[in-house]
């Protein structure tokens, strides 16, 4: 049967800024992506239609291929014959807005907690927390509750096998303040039960006719652990259908595809659980769209998502702006930058999403951005990937307070065990140089030890992560073949040391058994080209109080993976801080540019003559001063 | 206030039509075919009915949780009054038969036999005086020490019989108490006379018109459909929410800018209309002067931010506290409004806008806009604009970004290759001959049809 054993996929991915379509074929023994296409997403008006932008997207298709994929009616052509229509269909979506969310507990720090972090994990906007303890008596509560419009309530409270009559008057409660939803007068508002499991049926009859009751494991099973992972996961569920609802054209997409629409998030985290279990190895994912960022994590059999829903490049990028603020944006480029011609070029990119930087001056502003979206949402991540596990002290010795502080958890990521290091979304992928991509992962991430660093190639990990819900083996090969674009591998000692000190004293047996012996000094970067395939041992030496993992000067060889980077030394600090002279810190970052060909020398020294910062910078500078740094160059 | 129709806007009127609804039920106040100004209320509701008063009624009279149903002698729906007896206890026991009256006036609102709970909702059916009180006589203190004493304060909510001041901690006979006599929010406490006034404010949600037309039909208990022929257009980014006035051109051109001495006196309650950049000195003064909105191509973002106080990070706007809608029709920096935008806005001068600066640039987008009804047009309705979604060769474009931003010019050719650009990124491109004469290469993301 065609499904079982397709021959031809076709894959799209709507998403907040495009629409991607992808086509891969069985060639010979194996699978291989054909080629991609790419149009902008139509959901807004005059289209106002997402299957607009997903006909145009399969369209580049057929015009890159030769391949007629639609007929005359604009409708998919099934099965493959010859060289017309394909076997099956897949898509994701990520095209929507934020999510409201109102979460109720028990306790306020135990199970309110908790469940409020599912709820800042899945992305959403959290109104308020409700407790029975949370010091307001119950009218007030259902005076709030009223107040507020929730898209979706989350629910918990209770140990499995406890008490059940408080999580009926906290299930009362909420259904006495009627709260409605903000979309729609016929729209059941969804409510997450994620308590005590013995409670289900009591919360079932108190809300069965007020309520769209979602039922998932008790985020506190026990007092001392924490499982966040279902009720998150029924969360962006939820999210993505009741969004997606709100995107028009997406009931005919529903009739299209073969299998679930899955949140583009959804998808790419799974092909990132299905690499960490190929590879043996943890892993950090990450996904920059036009909206949001997706943080990713694999450590200690623990998988967690994260979702910054107001972190993107496009949509979001104000946002991005004025979380991260305009100091943090500039320290990353060498020249002087204006705020106020800045914050406009950012706010035109918001309400025009789909331009690109056509400048080196606007690409290295746009890197700048990203660097800081990524930043703020591994910050996020950090927050939330945690897990509460059993104390082996005696509660008789702990005192409440440290009971209250076990619940909440040791934190997951560490990022000198961190194996591998992989990004998506258009700035990582379409990065005219890769080595754009591994700086931006690295200043952002700052791993430690050594860490694989990767790229999608052409953002298809969300087509492969949903392909691989139902066709694993041909999701997996054609990620290891065409999707994943290994970068090198970073060698990056923890701590920091006095600038222009050594730092780290590396030997690298090449293949071939060339061998190349480097001292990289401190608050430098250096690259030694290593090819895709090819692997070299790396012995280690950081120069005390550097550490590579075993200890402060301890040396550690290890075996590492070549790619289109290469080895990158990165002898910048853990934590990387950028010097605070602005002199300085412009030298610096001219020669990690240089040094890691980031960009073409000659336009980056014109521009350095063009906009040179000086020692009184544009930091003191008035806002709106229109005759010097970035806007003497927009002006014409 | 001209309101007919001139030949340069009659090819523009569609019938723009407009749901006009309640957030829940409510109190509809208009009729099928009624003539409707902006102001006029479309439908109503008393957001707030009232206080709840959740009372653990079968712990107070000593049955068991799930007996508090037979122990009711009100039911769900029912009416009760202040001190009216709702629940009655089982008879026997040392103590006898308990009682329990209700704390207040009010609606039953929930019985539950889980919780042994009872909902009593207050009810404000109208406005209600004001209700004076002598707490300083209540704790036996000077006016001017109760400020010691007060544990609410001014703005708080409070319930019938809620403690509200108290004087001394100590044992308990050494204490007095200060008890709100009436439910309502705490308006003014009086150091020098020892009052405190609670008011209970008739909190209504009104959704008004919005539009000078006709109501099309009514949604029972939630609204209207309001629909006029009008010239509909929208912006690419506004703040502020739903006002009207009459529209007041001031500048010649679509490139001028808008600066401060262009702003009349006389323009309370105006909609004024610039060029292309509005200054952050022009946008304070039109607030100043009282206009109801200012329509512009573009103004700086840290304007914006600064002189209308606002946040725009996450792009969803329109429901900020502020005295002028700001409707950008181009975006920010520096950009002209559309020759054929202007002009519109030019011809239409004199006319009732109604305006929403309401935005959302994410799925199911919402756009800023400006709706100028003509009530009395009878002519044929415009045909939807046909809209350009591919690039041609001989297309007047402007450019929408760095470093050619906005300037227009004609494509000449549109290579089937993709080229390297100077970021070095190899994208389709667009030859564009700009008014001025020069050729240049652009991204074709780059470029929007005029």
């Amino acid at each position: 049967m065609a499904a079982d054993q397709p021959r031809c996929i076709l894959a799209t991915d709507v998403g907040s800024t495009t629409t991607k379509a992808i086509l891969i074929e069985k060639r010979g023994d194996e699978y291989r992506l054909v080629t991609r296409g790419e149009m902008p997403t139509t959901v807004e008006a005059p289209w106002e239609n997402v299957m607009i932008g997903v006909r145009k997207a399969i369209k580049r298709v057929e015009e890159l291929t030769g391949r007629a994929i639609l007929d005359d009616q604009g409708s998919l052509i099934r099965p493959q014959e010859g060289d017309r229509g394909v076997d099956y269909y897949v898509s994701t979506s990520s095209a929507g807005g934020g999510l409201q969310m109102m979460v109720a507990g028990l306790v306020k720090h135990i199970s309110a907690e908790s469940a409020h972090r599912a709820a800042l994990g899945a992305g959403a906007v959290v109104l308020d927390v409700i407790a029975v303890d949370d010091g307001r008596s119950t009218s007030e509560q259902i005076t709030r509750i009223t107040e507020l419009r929730p898209d979706i309530i989350l629910m918990s409270g209770g140990v499995d096998g406890g008490s059940v009559s408080y999580l009926a008057a906290l299930a009362e409660t909420i259904v006495q303040a009627n709260p409605q939803p903000r979309f729609g007068a016929t729209y059941k508002l969804p409510l997450v039960y994620a308590g005590n499991k013995d409670a289900v049926d009591l919360v079932d009859s108190i809300c069965e006719d007020t309520m769209e009751l979602h039922v998932v494991e008790n985020v506190r099973p026990r007092a001392d652990v924490e499982n966040l992972g279902p009720a998150r996961e029924a969360i962006h569920d939820i999210f993505m259908n009741h969004v997606m609802a709100q995107a028009p054209g997406y009931g005919e997409l529903l009739e299209w595809v073969d299998t679930t629409i899955m949140p583009t998030p959804g998808a790419v985290g799974h092909i990132i659980r299905v690499m960490a279990k190929e590879y043996n190895a943890t892993i950090i994912g990450v996904d920059i769209g036009g909206a949001t960022t997706d943080v990713f994590s694999e450590f200690e059999d623990t998988f967690t998502r994260t979702v910054s829903a107001n972190l993107g490049m496009s949509y979001s990028i104000c946002n991005v702006y004025e979380q991260a603020g305009f100091e943090n944006i500039r320290r990353w480029v060498p020249f002087a930058c204006n705020e106020a011609s800045l914050s406009d070029w950012i706010s035109n990119k918001m309400v025009r999403p789909t331009t690109i930087p056509q400048t080196l001056f606007c690409l290295m502003l746009e890197q700048a951005l990203a660097r800081e979206a990524l930043r703020l949402s591994f910050q996020h991540h950090r927050e939330l990937a945690r897990k509460v596990e059993q104390e082996q002290l005696s509660v008789v010795w702990r005192s409440r307070k440290d009971v209250m502080k076990s619940s909440f958890g040791t934190e997951i990521i560490d990022m000198a065990k961190l194996d591998i290091l992989v990004g998506s979304g258009g700035v990582l992928s379409h990065a005219p140089r890769r080595s754009q991509a591994a700086m931006m992962l690295l200043d952002a991430f700052q791993p430690e030890g050594f860490c694989q660093l990767a790229v999608d190639s052409i953002f298809m990990m969300p087509h492969l992560g949903v392909l691989a819900s139902t066709h694993p083996d041909i999701a997996a090969e054609v990620f290891d073949k065409d999707c994943l674009v290994r970068l090198g591998t970073c060698v990056a000692p923890n701590g920091t040391t006095r600038d222009g000190r050594p730092a780290l004293r590396v030997k690298v047996t090449l293949p071939g058994g060339e061998v190349v012996e480097e001292v990289v000094n401190f608050g430098d970067i250096k690259r030694i080209p290593l090819a895709v395939g090819e692997k070299a041992t790396v012995e280690a030496e950081p120069v005390s109080p550097l550490d590579m993992g075993e200890g402060k000067g301890k040396k550690v060889t290890a075996e590492v993976h070549g790619g289109l980077v290469g080895i990158i030394l990165d002898c910048r600090g853990r934590p990387l801080e950028l010097p605070s002279d602005d002199r300085k810190r412009s030298e610096k970052l001219l020669a990690w540019i240089e040094a890691m060909d980031l960009y073409p020398m000659d336009l980056v020294r014109k521009y350095l003559e063009e906009s040179p910062i000086t020692s009184a910078d544009a930091a003191q500078q008035e806002k709106g001063d229109k005759r010097r740094g970035i806007f003497s160059l927009f002006r014409r | 206030m001209a309101s007919s129709v001139s030949s340069a806007v009659e090819g523009k009127i569609t019938l723009v039509q407009k749901k006009r609804l309640l957030p829940l039920p409510g109190e509809v106040l208009v009729k099928e075919g009624q003539e409707v100004e902006p102001d006029t209320p479309v439908a109503k509701i008393s957001l707030r009915p009232g206080i709840p008063w959740v009372i653990p009624v079968a712990r107070l009279i000593g049955v068991k949780d799930s007996e508090l149903s037979e122990c009711m002698l009100k039911k769900v729906g029912d009416e009760v009054k202040v001190k009216e007896i709702i629940a009655r206890g089982k008879a026997g026991g040392i103590y006898g038969t308990k009682e329990l009256e209700s704390p207040t006036d009010g609606i039953i609102e929930d019985i539950s036999d889980r919780s042994g709970r009872v909902v009593i909702r207050e009810v404000f059916g109208k406005e209600e005086p004001p209700v004076d009180f002598d707490v300083a006589f209540d704790l036996g203190c000077r006016p001017r020490d109760l400020e010691r004493f007060m544990i609410a304060k001014v703005g708080d909510e409070v319930k019938r019989g809620e403690i509200i001041a108290k004087k001394g901690d100590a044992a308990a006979y050494y204490t007095r108490t200060s008890k709100a006599p009436v439910s309502g929010i705490i308006t003014d406490i009086n150091y020098q006379t020892g009052f405190v006034t609670i008011s209970r404010p008739f909190k209504e949600v009104v959704v008004s018109a919005y539009l000078k037309g006709r109501v099309a039909s009514i949604i029972p208990q939630r609204g209207a459909v309001i629909e006029v022929p009008a010239v509909r257009l929208t912006g690419i980014f506004g703040v502020g929410h739903e006002r009207h006035g009459v529209l007041k051109v001031l500048v010649d051109g679509p490139g001028d800018v808008l600066e401060p001495d262009m702003i009349p006196e006389d323009c309370e309650g105006q909609i004024l209309v610039g060029g292309s950049l509005a200054t952050n000195k022009a946008i304070e003064r039109a607030l100043k002067a009282g206009a109801a909105g200012l329509i512009t191509g573009t103004a700086s973002y840290l304007n914006v931010v600064e002189s209308l106080q606002v946040k725009l990070g996450v792009g969803i706007t329109g429901q900020e506290d502020i005295d002028m809608t700001l409707i950008l029709m181009e975006g920010f920096g520096k950009l002209d409004m559309r020759q054929d935008v202007f002009e519109t806005l030019k011809a239409l001068e004199g006319c009732l806008a109604c305006i929403n600066g309401a935005t959302q640039i994410r799925a199911g987008a919402i756009r800023p806009e400006i709706i100028v009804p003509f009530p009395e047009y009878t002519g044929e309705f415009a045909e939807t604009e046909v809209f350009y979604e591919d690039l041609q060769e001989g297309l007047r474009v402007r450019v929408i970004n760095e470093p050619y931003f906005g300037r227009k010019g004609r494509i000449l050719e549109l290579p089937r290759q993709p080229q390297v650009i100077e970021s070095e990124a190899k994208v389709p491109v667009a030859v564009v001959e700009l008014d001025d004469g020069e050729k240049v290469v652009v991204p074709r993301a780059n470029v929007e049809i005029l």
